[in-house]
């Protein structure tokens, strides 16, 4: 038996634990969770991310490349105006206002028309622009390879500056020549890499701004061009237009965000390439995240590169979603892992409470029927032992009536102790029957007292009655006999030789209250709890079962409480224990 | 003439008693050790008292009563219910079958037995205990 009540204790033990470790491993396993979902939407915020970069790259290529296009338009269309007869001064100025560039092109800064000058056309050319510009016009700044200068020989709009620029041989200088052959020699508009605006060539000062210059060739239509060659012996000159690269581009990336978003733009083929245009922006914060782009418009590589404050690329509740995400991981997790906890300890509980019942059960239907097994022989005893004592088999000796009276009462205590586990088994079971009648109660301790002379003499203690004459009471006599016997033997027990008992019965209000003293080793401070509360069935039992009585402080308490009483008890060590029983003279119907 | 009294009793150590001590006190005594046997036996016999033992195999004191009628056949017989299985259910059920007495074998001394069997026969010369 005590070997399975150990194999138990262990299994309630490891069950205990079920109601720990199983709410932990719930929390875990949830945060776990809301930490994978919340890498995967970190991920997917990746995605947005790469998204909405891509968005904006595309964007900006698209308003880059637009724009510049909408420029390429003006410029092919002043070729169309060469193609289509006779410019000169006046008209190129009439046909550019018309685009109104101030206002709607305001990127560009200038548009002009260059002349390609051969040695037989020179002087005529320089003649007639000299009318023109009411002044002596030559070729001036000739380039040293051997290209035929290609002079400015309108602008628009016409500054006091720019005037100064007529004639001037636009090869002189490498960056514009090589734009303009290559123009030459496709056809097509080219971009220059990034040049300084000349303010006056005359003087060579610059702006000191970066700029470029896009080409657009015009031909003799009367000659072929269908490949460079021809292209380059009927190249008759150049429609320019040249822009301040700020302009340009602040206004293709308009759309863009200036808070969080930094923009270089640079021009120029790899390794050559030149920083034209920055947008700052205005609130960086955070990590950044870098991208660069090409475009090839024109002739001309612009590389686009960017900055993104990574935490501004999406919207801030998208940003915040894993964070939010774990949070609220976790706070789920607490509260499952709570919920998880007081289901399980309750459920746990609840086993456990029914599996006590249940051992309980089995353990009292078993004394129960140990009991009344028990019983039998023992009443077999008292019968015949009776019978003799009582006369019905003849005369007996003093002595054999001395012996057979040991032997019977013996058998009586025998009969007591069975009777009392039998009690022990119904209280938990519920069935304790109460057998009600009127009789005395002060009559009763006093026979209990004297039924258990012998033992206090033996113990030399001296014993001193202080009872009620009368106290008349409703009770089950024989279970409060159990009561006070129990309790009185208790006192005999721990009291030392030559110590004292005193019973006192008295009545107070509506209450007998017994209070049985004695001067024995007393009960501890720290025991007190137990005292009336101990009690683990069968070993307790048998450890209370005083010779004679048998009946557990906790059965005693119980039997009073089921009366209408109790049990009280006020002790200290060394000194002394004084229990009081108190009972209601009048019974409640229970 | 001695009044007859029949012992339902299953335990042969405690019915050899019972009929020992009733025998002395000169009364008529069988034994049934079971309902089933006693059923058979009240015809026979007829007692004036029984002392029946509830807890028997085959039929048990309970079930014996409720066969044997005693309020509607029997309403002269005495019966006094001894077990030692004192359970308030059965208690109950005895003395609404019909049953005059209830003891705990266990409590019961022979001289009280005894008066309680005097008692039962006739109120009049019980001796008082």
């Amino acid at each position: 038996m005590k070997g399975h009540l150990v194999a138990l204790k262990q299994r309630i033990s490891d069950l205990s634990r079920y109601f720990i470790v199983t709410p932990i491993a719930v929390v875990i396993i949830v945060i776990g969770l809301s930490i994978v979902i919340a890498m995967l939407i970190d991920r997917g915020l990746d995605s947005s991310r790469d998204q909405s970069i891509d968005k904006v790259m595309k964007q900006n290529e698209l308003a880059v490349t637009s724009e510049l296009g909408s420029y390429a338009q003006i410029v092919w269309s002043g070729v169309g105006r060469i193609n289509s007869g006779p410019v000169d001064r006046d008209s190129w100025q009439r046909f550019m206002s018309t685009y109104n560039i101030r206002k709607n092109f305001s990127a560009i800064s200038q548009l002009s028309m260059t002349e390609v000058v051969t040695p037989d056309s020179e002087q005529s050319v320089t003649q007639a622009l000299g009318q023109q510009y009411s002044r002596d016009i030559a070729v001036y700044l000739r380039n040293d390879k051997t290209l035929p200068p290609n002079i400015v020989a309108y602008m628009y709009p016409e500054t006091e500056n720019s005037l100064n620029n007529v004639g001037f041989d636009l090869h002189n200088e490498d960056l514009r020549s090589r734009a303009l052959q290559q123009s030459t020699q496709t056809g097509e508009i080219v971009i220059t890499d990034k040049l300084e605006l000349i303010r006056n060539a005359q003087n060579d000062s610059r702006v000191n701004v970066p700029a470029f210059f896009m080409y657009a060739p015009y031909y003799d239509t009367a000659l072929p061009q269908s490949n460079p060659d021809e292209r380059s012996t009927a190249i008759r000159g150049h429609v320019a237009a040249a822009f301040r690269a700020e302009n340009v581009f602040k206004s293709a990336m308009s759309l863009a965000d200036k808070r969080h978003l930094t923009i270089h733009v640079s021009m120029g083929r790899t390794g050559n390439s030149q920083l034209m245009y920055t947008q700052q922006a205005t609130n960086p914060t955070g990590p950044k995240i870098h991208k660069s782009q090409q475009l090839n418009v024109y002739g001309q590589t612009f590389t686009i590169n960017y900055e993104f404050d990574r935490d501004h690329i999406v919207a801030a509740s998208q940003q915040q979603a894993p964070l939010a995400t774990i949070v609220f991981g976790v706070f789920v997790a607490l509260l499952t892992g709570i919920v998880t906890f007081f289901f399980l300890r309750d459920r746990y509980h609840r086993v456990m409470f029914e599996k006590e019942r249940d051992i309980t059960h089995a353990k009292d239907e078993l004394l129960s029927l140990a009991s009344h097994q028990l019983r039998t022989p023992a009443t077999g005893v008292k019968q015949y032992m009776g019978m003799v004592l009582q006369g019905f088999a003849g005369d007996i000796t003093n002595v054999q009536r001395d012996f057979l009276t040991k032997a019977y009462k013996s058998n009586e205590r025998q009969l007591h102790v069975i009777n009392d586990i039998l009690h022990l088994a119904k209280l938990d079971l519920g069935r304790i029957v109460l057998a009600k009648s009127e009789f005395d109660l002060a009559d009763m301790v006093r026979d209990v007292v004297e039924e258990q002379s012998q033992d206090t003499q033996a113990a030399h203690l001296s014993v001193s009655l202080k009872l009620l004459k009368k106290a008349p009471i409703r009770a089950d006599e024989h279970v409060l006999r159990m009561v006070v016997e129990n309790i009185v033997s208790n006192a005999i027990k721990y009291t030392d030789p030559d110590g004292k008992i005193t019973v006192r019965l008295q009545r107070k209000d509506s209450m007998y209250e017994l209070s049985i003293k004695d001067t024995g080793v007393g009960i501890a401070e720290s025991d007190m709890p137990k005292l009336f509360k101990q009690f683990t069935r069968l070993t307790n039992a048998r450890s209370h079962m005083v010779p004679g009585t048998g009946v557990g402080l906790y059965l005693a308490k119980h039997l009073a409480v089921i009366h209408g009483g109790d049990i009280t008890v006020v002790s200290h060590v060394g000194k002394g224990s004084t229990f009081t029983v108190t009972l209601p003279i009048l019974q409640k119907n229970l | 003439m001695s009044h007859k009294i029949l012992i339902v009793e299953d335990e042969v150590t405690l019915s050899e008693a019972y009929h020992t001590l009733l025998k002395q006190a000169k009364y008529d005594v069988t034994v049934a050790h079971d309902g089933k046997d006693a059923l058979k036996k009240v015809e026979q016999f007829d007692p004036d008292l029984i002392l029946l033992d509830l807890r028997m195999p085959i039929l048990d004191g309970v079930g014996f009563l409720k066969e044997y009628d005693l309020k509607g056949k029997h309403p002269n017989v005495k019966v006094i219910v001894f077990s030692n299985y004192d359970m308030q259910e059965e208690i109950d059920e005895a003395y609404r079958l019909g049953a005059d007495r209830y003891i705990l074998k266990a409590w019961a001394s022979p001289r009280e037995i005894l008066n309680l069997v005097k008692d039962a026969l006739d109120p009049s010369q019980a001796e008082r205990h």
